[in-house]
């Protein structure tokens, strides 16, 4: 059994792989996309402030499992109008982790402004700073040490969200362990859902726990610093 | 593309059905993970060092996994030692267990912040400790924890949505159901989605009432 | 009168730091004792020692003839007869007034709610402030909110009523009347011992005052001994600064 286990691991680990890659590239393009959202959810503009609030609320109030299921399936059908588009699964999932990612972390960065006192804002206004210049001298460099910790909590969430890909037949973790299971049925006629499920959640584990303690570490830092 | 929405209704009658799947999901799931919050963070916190390790453990492990790994884990595990629950029923306990596990995290700091003089009054007037944490710690601790809880909930209500992958009949696997046979992907996604937004909006605008009378800013 | 609380030859450290060294007092029934010294010297964990919120190294404190140190006493039913009012109040934020003062009797006494929601009206009628029965603890002043946390401890019919600087938290217009709910008790004879910087009070009400430095009782006796001719160098000293 444990040869078995040991010969089915690298393709185990491929989808774990899968699952690192696009939560990786999911998180970049959403804190790309997070930030400037955030700063909207703040403007003193109307309508600048309705989008961003708008775009929050749609994408992450929708179950990221809806998202994907819609993104996947139904935005083709769509867009089929329009341009003759497939949307296959890496796209799907990639797409569908910005959207999630991206809401969350406008969030985030939404939270992390805002706890910085106004005065900051006062003194740049004082110095004659412009908007920009405050955000990018005064403001966003502090609000980035209160953002660390929730950020990293939002990869790993990002991180086990991307489970449910399997629905898609995306190739990550959970997908890879199951078509390793039907395989060892077909093969071997033995049933190893328990044991290769225990090792999906081992592989998730080592992925997540890292990640947990990081963000509990810097939570800790901040604490002291701000005392 | 065609949008028909006259499939949408005749389909009422059976997303309904999944809609009150995903209610009952929802509530008893946030009850239950709740109040077994309450009665687990002080186990959590106490000096036992057996309990204070098998709760790590336990919190370890359903923070940094995937709730979808552990609603398939518990749908094979379970069965091996001997409890038998519907597909319901497992999708229930493993949402459960879940939010259990993030309840009592947040449940404890709100503990930690409640003043030691509390502690000490409590005490002064001869209350035993059980009388202490029932009476004065937890309820202190729920109202000042009642702004993460909140999240938690909602976030309980989301992934509901998950346990369709055992096949329990909520929304989700209505909605799949349907398609499956006509195919209808937009229409069907398209209406859950808005009635997942609408869920969501009316859990949060509840949750938000009963913070603005119950929760204590420290 | 009978002794009330007896310490013997007490000892208490915190880690490293020797907190209270051989203390022996005996107070008796109805007997007023305030006492006084530095920030630091101990008085609030002297105070601590009675109810068990601090537990001794070595010695033992009898209360009423219970002994603190023997395995068999139950501490709850030591709290029972002990009251305490502290510094920060510490009301229960969650429960009204009326609340407040009525859970001890019926968890701890185990009475009976309507019993002891007549005994709570009157005990707030006579502290004066029944009118803010159904308010919160932050709905009210500092001195409301410590006359609620006096009758709280009052409402257990404690035989002895201990007192951490009551009045050190309060704004300066308010410490009066909650000193005048003090005088009262020790009127009505209650058993007290009082922390207190209101070198006022301890002249008009105590018996007996002991003044603390260092872990230790430097001097006691009666408030206009202890005041006038004072007899050790220390006491001189403290009290040069405080009066």
């Amino acid at each position: 059994m444990v040869e078995m286990l040991v010969q089915n691991l690298p393709f185990l680990l491929g989808g774990a792989k899968n699952t690192f890659i696009v939560s990786v590239l999911g998180m970049v393009i959403a804190l790309i996309l997070g930030v400037p959202i955030g700063l909207m959810r703040l403007s003193k503009t109307p309508w600048v402030r309705s989008s961003a609030l708008f775009y929050i609320e749609v994408w992450r109030g929708i179950p990221f499992i809806i998202s994907l299921l819609f993104l996947y399936f139904a935005l083709p059908e769509i867009l089929k109008l329009f341009w003759k588009v497939e949307i296959g699964q890496f796209m799907a999932m990639l797409l569908t982790c910005v959207l999630w990612t991206s809401a969350n972390a406008a969030e985030i960065v939404r939270g992390s402004v805002q706890a910085i006192s106004f005065g900051q804002t006062e003194a740049g206004m004082a110095l004659g700073m412009t908007y920009f210049q405050r955000m990018r001298l005064i403001i966003l460099p502090q609000a980035v040490r209160i953002m660390l910790p929730p950020m990293i909590g939002l990869f790993t969430l990002l991180l086990k969200g991307t489970a449910i890909g399997f629905i898609i037949e995306f190739r990550e973790l959970i997908r890879v362990g199951q078509i390793t299971i039907e395989r060892l049925i077909m093969v071997r006629r033995e049933t190893a859902s328990i044991e290769i499920y225990t090792i999906i959640m081992i592989l998730y584990f080592l992925m997540c726990y890292p990640l947990t303690r990081l963000s509990a570490y810097f939570e800790k830092k901040l604490a002291k610093g701000k005392n | 593309m065609h949008f028909d929405i006259q499939v949408i209704i005749k389909t009422i009658p059976y997303l309904t059905r999944g809609l009150l799947n995903t209610l009952l999901l929802a509530f008893v799931g946030i009850i239950l993970s709740s109040v077994l919050a309450l009665v687990c963070t002080p186990l959590r916190m106490s000096q036992n060092r057996f309990l204070k390790i098998v709760f790590s453990i336990y919190i370890d492990i359903f923070r940094n996994t995937p709730i979808v790994a552990q609603i398939f884990y518990l749908y094979f595990a379970l069965p091996l030692i001997g409890i038998k629950v519907s597909a319901f029923g497992c999708g229930l306990i493993a949402l459960v267990l879940h939010y259990n596990a993030y309840n009592i995290e947040v449940l404890r700091s709100g503990m930690e912040t409640v003043p030691m003089g509390l502690h000490e009054a409590g005490m002064a007037l001869g209350f035993t400790h059980i009388q202490r944490l029932r009476l004065v710690i937890l309820p202190l601790a729920l109202r000042i924890s009642l702004p993460a809880l909140v999240n938690n909930y909602v976030s309980l209500l989301k992934n509901t949505a998950l346990v369709s992958i055992i096949g329990v009949v909520e929304l989700t696997f209505v909605a799949q159901d349907v398609i499956a046979d006509k195919f209808n992907y937009l229409e069907m996604y398209a209406t859950i989605a808005v009635v997942y937004l609408v869920l969501i909006f009316g859990l949060t605008w509840f949750l938000r009432e009963v913070e603005s009378r119950y929760a204590i800013v420290t | 009168m009978s002794t009330m609380i007896h310490f013997i030859d007490v000892h208490k450290s915190f880690g490293n730091r020797q907190v209270l060294t051989g203390i022996d007092v005996e107070i008796r029934e109805r007997e007023v004792v305030v006492i006084i010294g530095p920030s630091g010297s101990g008085k609030s964990t002297m105070l601590r020692c009675v109810n068990r919120l601090v537990e001794i190294d070595r010695g033992d404190v009898i209360i009423d003839g219970m002994s603190l140190r023997d395995p068999k006493t139950d501490i709850i039913k030591i709290r029972e007869e002990v009251g305490m009012v502290f510094q920060q109040f510490n009301l229960f934020p969650h429960k009204t007034v009326l609340e407040n003062v009525i859970m001890a009797p019926i968890y701890v006494r185990k009475m009976k709610r309507s019993e002891a929601a007549e005994m709570a009206e009157a005990l707030l009628k006579k502290v004066g402030i029944w009118d803010q029965a159904l308010k919160y603890p932050a709905q009210l002043s500092g001195g409301q909110q410590q006359r609620v946390a006096i009758t709280r401890a009052l409402a257990m019919r404690p035989k002895v009523m201990l007192f951490d600087e009551a009045t050190s938290a309060l704004d300066p217009e308010m410490i009066g009347e909650v000193l005048d709910v003090m005088k009262q008790l020790a009127k009505e004879s209650m058993t007290m011992m009082v922390v207190t910087h209101e070198m006022g009070f301890a002249r008009e009400v105590a018996d007996r005052v002991l003044f603390i430095d260092g872990g230790v009782i430097v001097e006691e006796g009666r408030p206009a001994d202890i005041f006038s001719n004072p007899r050790e160098q220390r006491t001189r000293e403290f009290l040069s600064k405080v009066l």
